[in-house]
């Protein structure tokens, strides 16, 4: 390995929230002005996990999620990192499918998933990154 | 083995990308599209071999 980078996680991009809705299993995404209980409003791009009471509410100009749950009782909240992680997914599959690389999909024991992405006929970034033996040769 | 990025990302939405054989800090160049695509870098870590010379060196002393 070389480099280990800790990434948090925005939702920025619309259609990698409707991928990522697709893979729940959940209807796409809408565009619409949410007041929570608190009476907050927020505008963005709203997903509605079934058994909430409140949309989850993405700001795709920011990345952020707003969403209220009650401390469980009107929504699951475990569900709102398992949206940022099939975000996440998705939004790799998608750069990896643009740049022209090939990506795997695993899934761990824990519920995690691994992407693998490896370079296209391009290589990593129009450049080669690596030199073997017989190309430096 | 052929270089490669691996992206993990925890139930809970946690992401971390991760470099391997590549050598140098060209892993810098391959993997920084898909950090700036996730979202905001929080922690990075250089390993062993991100300061290890590219392996042309080797193939000369091989040669030699």
């Amino acid at each position: 390995m070389s480099h280990i980078v800790t990434v948090a996680a925005k939702a920025t991009d619309p259609a990698a929230l409707a991928a990522a809705c697709r893979r729940l299993k959940l209807p796409p995404p809408q565009t619409e002005t949410v007041t929570f209980f608190d009476r907050s409003v927020r505008t963005g791009s709203t997903v509605r996990p079934p058994g909430f009471v409140y949309p989850i509410v993405c700001d795709t100009d920011s990345g952020d999620l707003y969403h209220d749950t009650y401390e469980g009782r009107w929504g699951s909240e475990a569900f709102v990192g398992r949206l940022l992680q099939a975000y996440a997914v998705e939004k790799t599959k998608l750069q990896a499918k643009a740049r022209g690389h090939r990506c795997t999909e695993t899934a761990l024991a824990d519920g995690s998933v691994r992407l693998t992405v490896t370079a296209g006929a391009a290589g990593f970034g129009g450049t080669p990154q690596y030199l073997s033996a017989g190309e430096a040769a | 083995m052929s270089p490669r990025i691996e992206i993990t990302v925890t139930p809970a939405g946690e992401t971390s990308v991760e470099t391997k054989s590549f050598a140098g800090p060209s892993c810098r160049t391959a993997s920084q599209p898909y950090e700036e695509a996730l979202g905001t870098t929080s922690s990075e870590r250089l390993t062993p071999e991100y300061h290890a010379a590219v392996p042309v060196a080797q193939s000369v002393e091989q040669r030699a």
